[in-house]
C-alpha cells in the first residue's frame, strides 16, 4: 500500500466525488442523502453525521469522512447473518478488513456476541464501526450501510472491505481506552446478552439496577473486563426499558469479571497525552459517540486520530466508548 | 467446473468428505480448502466446532490449506489431505517429506522443495525423530541428524509441545502482552482452555497461539522472550 495516496479528512460532496472517479479504495462515512449522492465506485459506507476533523469534534449533514485505502485495491463483500461468522475466511491472509455495520441490526446483535469465536478471529486484523444516525432522528431512522459499487443501501448487512498488503508491510489495530475498572465490586454474569437483571456481585447474587441505584453509579461510565491488559467496555444503554432491566450498547459476556469505571476528566487531554506519537502512519480510525456527548469533544481535538464518530467500534470485537484506529507497520 | 469440484479432484479428496469452499490468496499465494463431512457444517457456522488447518502438498505454486472441524476428523482414518490434531501438517505432506528423504535428499533441500518455512520444517523433523510417523527407518532418522542442528533453533518460538504454551494459557500466568490482538486472543484462549476437558480442543488452542506468535514473530519480541525466559526457568530446574 503506498503512503502517498490521498489522506483521512472530512470533504465536500465534490471532493469525495472526485477521489472516487479517481479510483480510490475509500471508506466514506456521512448523512444518508450525501452517500446516496456520491458516485458509484470501489468504496463502502455508513451513515453518521458525527466526526472527529482535523479541527475537533463536528456534527455535518453536508460532508463525508472519507478514509483512503489506495488506488483499485481490496474487494468489498456484503454478509448476511449466515455469511457474517465466514467474514475473516474472505480477508487476505496478510492485509486489514475494514467492517461497518448496521446499528440495531441483527447482524450487528450476531457480531457482537459470536464475533470472539469466528474462524480467524485476532489473527487477521479487522476494524470498524457501527453506522447510526443524527440523535434527533432516534427512532424514525434506520442506520445504513452502503455498497459504493451498485449504491445499494442495506439496513440488515454488514459491508467489508478486505484490502491485502504486500509482504514487507503488516497492519496492527489499536484501541484507546481512558476507562479502568474502578474500586467498586466485581460483576460476573451467569449468560452472554445485552441486557441482565441479576449478576454475581462480589460473588453474591444481586439484582444490577438495584446495585446502580444504591450506589447512585454514574451511568455514563462503563462496565469494563481486562481481557489481559486490554480494558474493553460494555456502556448502559437503559435502566428500565423493562422493570428490573438493565441494558447494554454490547454484550456482557459469561464468565468475564466486569467493574464500572472510574470517572475520567478532561477526556481530550488525557486522549492526547494517551495516543503514541510513535508508530506507522494511521489508515483508520473511530471514535464512540459516548465519548463525543459524556466527554464534550465538540470543538475539541483528539491528537492524529480523526474519522468518524460512532454508534460501537470494532476492534476485531464489539467495543464500546473506545476510539480504534490501524496502523501501516513495516513487517 | 467449480472451484470446490476442481480441488476435490486436485486434493484428492475421499467421500464422505467434500470440499465445501474454496479461498485462493493471490497476493500471498496460497490456497485454502475448506473440508466437511457432509453431515456438518455445510458452509454453516458451527460456534462449538473449531477447526484444525494443516498446511498439504503445493498446487503449483500456490501453498495449499486443508480447514476442517476437529470432531468430524478424529472419527476418520489417516486420510492424506488431513493431518493429527496435534500437527499443523496433513499426512499427505508428512509422507511426501518421508519419500523425499528416502530418495536421498536432505532434509534443507526437502523443504525448499516443498516450500516448508522453518517452524512447520521443526515440527515435521521432530514428528520424524520421534517416531510419531510410523517411520520405521532408522536410517532416514539418522540422516536428519546430519542437517545443521542450527536450523532448527533459528527460531525462538516454543514447539507446540513445549511447556511454555500451557502455562501461558494458566489464568493466572503473568504476561506483558503489547498488542491489543494478542491480549484478546489470549484472554479468550485462556477462557476456553479453563473451560475445556477434550485434550484436542486444549491442542487447538495451543497450536491457534502458536500460529499467531509465527504469523506476528517480528512484532512480538519481548512477548516471545518472556516465553522463553520461562522456558529457561524450567529448564533449570524451576517449579513449571
Amino acid at each position: 500500500m503506498s503512503n502517498a495516496s490521498a489522506t483521512s479528512a472530512l470533504l465536500d460532496l465534490r471532493q469525495a466525488s472526485a477521489l472516487i472517479e479517481r479510483g480510490e479504495t475509500l471508506a466514506i462515512a456521512g448523512h444518508l442523502d450525501c452517500l446516496t449522492a456520491l458516485p458509484r465506485g470501489n468504496w463502502i459506507g455508513g451513515t453518521t453525521p458525527y466526526f472527529m476533523a482535523d479541527e475537533g469534534g463536528t456534527c455535518r449533514l453536508d460532508r463525508v469522512f472519507v478514509q483512503p485505502f489506495g488506488p483499485q485495491v481490496g474487494e468489498i463483500l456484503c454478509y448476511d447473518r449466515q455469511r457474517l461468522p465466514h467474514m475473516l475466511e474472505d480477508a487476505p491472509e496478510n492485509g486489514f478488513s475494514i467492517v461497518i455495520l448496521p446499528a440495531a441490526s441483527a447482524v450487528l446483535e450476531d457480531y457482537a456476541r459470536e464475533a470472539p469465536n469466528y474462524p480467524d478471529m485476532y489473527i487477521k486484523p479487522i476494524v470498524g464501526w457501527v453506522a447510526g444516525v443524527h440523535l434527533d432522528q432516534l427512532g424514525s431512522a434506520q442506520a445504513q450501510v452502503i455498497d459504493g459499487r451498485s449504491g445499494h443501501c442495506y439496513s440488515d448487512q454488514a459491508i467489508v472491505l478486505h484490502i491485502p498488503l504486500p509482504p514487507e508491510q503488516t497492519a496492527l489495530v489499536h484501541a484507546v481506552n481512558l476507562f479502568t475498572p474502578g474500586t467498586g465490586p466485581t460483576l460476573r454474569f451467569d449468560e452472554t446478552g445485552f441486557a441482565a437483571r441479576e449478576c454475581l456481585i462480589d460473588g453474591v447474587r444481586g439484582s444490577l439496577l438495584e446495585l446502580i441505584r444504591a450506589r447512585d453509579i454514574d451511568t455514563r461510565l462503563p462496565l469494563v473486563a481486562d481481557y489481559c491488559g486490554a480494558m474493553i467496555n460494555v456502556s448502559i444503554q437503559a435502566l428500565e426499558s423493562e422493570p428490573g432491566l438493565v441494558s447494554f450498547y454490547a454484550p456482557v459476556f459469561a464468565g468475564v469479571d466486569y467493574r464500572f469505571a472510574d470517572a475520567v476528566e478532561d477526556y481530550s487531554a488525557r486522549f492526547l497525552q494517551a495516543m503514541p506519537s510513535d508508530g506507522g502512519p494511521i489508515l483508520f480510525g473511530c471514535n464512540c459517540i459516548l465519548n463525543y456527548l459524556y466527554s464534550q469533544l465538540q470543538g475539541r481535538q483528539t491528537a492524529r486520530l480523526t474519522g468518524p464518530i460512532t454508534f460501537g467500534e470494532v476492534a476485531y470485537q464489539l467495543l464500546n466508548q473506545t476510539a480504534v484506529y490501524l496502523t501501516l507497520e513495516h513487517s | 467446473m467449480k472451484d470446490a469440484e476442481l480441488c476435490h479432484w486436485l486434493l484428492e479428496v475421499n467421500e464422505p468428505w467434500e470440499v465445501s469452499r474454496v479461498r485462493v490468496d493471490t497476493h500471498s499465494r496460497e490456497l485454502h480448502a475448506y473440508l466437511s463431512s457432509g453431515k456438518s457444517w455445510f458452509g454453516r457456522y458451527l460456534g462449538e466446532q473449531p477447526r484444525s488447518r494443516w498446511r498439504h502438498l503445493n498446487i503449483g505454486a500456490y501453498k495449499t490449506y486443508i480447514h476442517a472441524s476437529l470432531p468430524e476428523q478424529n472419527e476418520q482414518a489417516a486420510h492424506p489431505f488431513l493431518g493429527k490434531s496435534t500437527s499443523d501438517f496433513t499426512h499427505g505432506l508428512a509422507r511426501r517429506v518421508i519419500q523425499c528423504l528416502q530418495n536421498g535428499l536432505r532434509y534443507r533441500q526437502v523443504c525448499a522443495l516443498l516450500d516448508i518455512d522453518i517452524h512447520l520444517a521443526w515440527q515435521i523433523k521432530h514428528a520424524i525423530e520421534s517416531g510419531q510417523l510410523a517411520t520405521a527407518d532408522t536410517d532416514l532418522r539418522a540422516r536428519l541428524q546430519l542437517d545443521d542442528p542450527a536450523e532448527q533453533s533459528a527460531s525462538s518460538i516454543p514447539p507446540g509441545d513445549d511447556h511454555a504454551w500451557l502455562r501461558l494459557l494458566a489464568l493466572d500466568c503473568p504476561f506483558e502482552i503489547r498488542l491489543l490482538s494478542l491480549k484478546l486472543l489470549l484472554a479468550r484462549a485462556r477462557q476456553d482452555f479453563a473451560r475445556a476437558h477434550d485434550p484436542d480442543m486444549r491442542i487447538l488452542r495451543i497450536n491457534e497461539l502458536r500460529r499467531f506468535f509465527i504469523k506476528h514473530e517480528k512484532h512480538l519480541q519481548h512477548e516471545i522472550a518472556q516465553l522463553n525466559n520461562e522456558r529457561q526457568h524450567v529448564t533449570e530446574g524451576g517449579q513449571p
